[in-house]
């Protein structure tokens, strides 16, 4: 009885360092060889859940992270689990009655209110998202996680201010972690500084190429950048604003045309025609374009 | 909390509905977002102003008096009309103004937004029948 137990550990282990490296293939053999000898062992059950979690079948990460709660309810690692597998799914009230059940259990972890300040922000519970970050926070103010929910509070709140702290804190912890450079994108992207931003997300493609949030990013911020729609910069760099701003811009320049001679204002009539329907054309043609890449 | 209208659709609601319609789109918005209670002032003082500026844009000699000053062509009921849509685009700045962050954090998670056609016609529609019976009740009416 003790030597398949021993192998199960052991298994454990190595499915562990696999899936850290990322090679979750070999994971999954070596997984499946050794649950086919104790299919009711909960620590492999949960790798299972993991991998199932890690390849995008959330259903079924989540059918077997029922059946390991059904064993042991109170299995904190098959609840973490099982809230990040309810948000992928977006069942986002069943993910929070199990970060609540966390919370009751371990109201001492700030991992769980940064879990649960990020599905707030989700939510658009903004207010609460904040209280949240800022009570794990209190608890420990150096922890990643807060730090991170903190930070993206911030960027929803205000991205162009300056008085913004986790940011900083952040890039300071753990300056290659990809939430940082995703933030730290993301935070560059509201301030309008989007070829800085397109050079951190290529950052962080790099880190994991085949991440498809981060190539669809990359795709997204060289479109943003792309020398053709230079002349929608003020709509790309400062947004509704710079929209009505152009707009003013031409209503003024119209005005103006009206009291110029006829072949002159007919031209400027024309170009901002062509500019308005290149605006609301080219941009969705590029993008297409590019996808082809 | 329901996916909100985007501020694209907003805006068009606001320049094609005008003030009133996109008081109504807003104010949906700030329904899935569980805070009319807190909102509601604001509508009912925007409401307020867009009565107000259309009394005195139709109902007085203000309208003229800017169609003359314009040096344009066109008589006070264009001069109602632009105003009322500059209004609008007032308006929807001040409202996305409150909702800008709920609309930035549905952006940052890639939120699904719901489909804005049949809420935004039906508060176009609403919104132009509502401004035109305002109209119809601050205008003078003819002597008999």
């Amino acid at each position: 009885m003790s030597e398949p137990m021993q192998s199960a550990v052991e298994t454990v282990a190595q499915v562990d360092g696999l899936i850290e490296r990322r090679r979750l293939a070999q994971a999954r053999t070596l997984l499946e060889r050794s649950l086919a000898q104790q299919p009711e062992h909960v620590e492999l059950l949960l790798r299972g859940a993991l991998l199932d979690h890690l390849e995008d079948d959330e259903e079924a990460a989540r059918r077997t992270l029922q059946s390991v709660l059904a064993k042991e309810p109170d299995h904190a690692g098959a609840r973490r689990l099982l809230f990040s597998v309810l948000l992928e799914l977006g069942r986002l009230e069943e993910a929070e009655q199990v970060i609540l059940g966390l919370l009751r259990d371990h109201p001492e972890s700030p991992p769980l209110f940064a879990s649960y300040a990020l599905l707030m922000l989700r939510t658009l519970h903004l207010d609460k998202a904040q209280r949240l970050a800022r009570e794990g926070l209190r608890l420990d103010p150096e922890d990643a996680e807060c730090l991170f929910a903190q930070a993206l509070c911030e960027l929803v709140g205000s991205p162009s201010s300056n008085a913004s702290a986790a940011l900083p804190e952040l890039l300071r912890q753990s300056p290659e972690h990809a939430h940082t450079l995703w933030l730290l994108s993301a935070s560059l992207r509201q301030q309008g500084r989007l070829r800085a931003a397109l050079r951190v997300a290529q950052e962080l493609l790099r880190s994991a190429p085949d991440s498809p949030p981060y190539l669809a990013l990359v795709r997204e911020l060289r479109l943003a950048t792309h020398w053709s729609l230079l002349p929608l910069y003020p709509m790309l760099r400062w947004g509704w604003a710079g929209s009505a701003l152009v707009w003013g811009g031409a209503v003024l320049m119209l005005a103006v045309a009206r009291r110029l001679p006829p072949v002159v204002a007919g031209t400027l009539v024309v170009l901002w025609l062509a500019y308005v329907i290149y605006s609301w054309t080219w941009p969705s043609l590029l993008r297409r374009w590019l996808a082809r890449d | 909390m329901q996916p909100l209208y985007s501020p694209r659709a907003n805006f068009f609601v606001a320049f094609f509905g005008g003030p009133l319609a996109l008081i109504l789109f807003s104010a949906l918005n700030a329904r899935r977002l569980r805070r009319l209670p807190k909102d509601l002032l604001f509508y009912v003082g925007a409401f307020a102003i867009v009565t107000l500026a259309l009394y005195a844009l139709a109902a007085t000699s203000l309208g003229t008096s800017i169609a003359v000053a314009l040096g344009s062509e066109g008589s006070a009921s264009q001069v109602t009309r632009i105003g009322s849509r500059v209004l609008a685009l007032l308006l929807w700045g001040f409202f996305h103004l409150r909702h800008r962050r709920f609309q930035r954090s549905a952006e940052l998670w890639d939120a699904p937004r719901p489909n804005p056609w049949p809420a935004g016609l039906a508060c176009t529609a609403l919104g132009t029948a509502l401004t035109v019976g305002l109209l119809a009740l601050i205008l003078p009416r003819p002597a008999a």
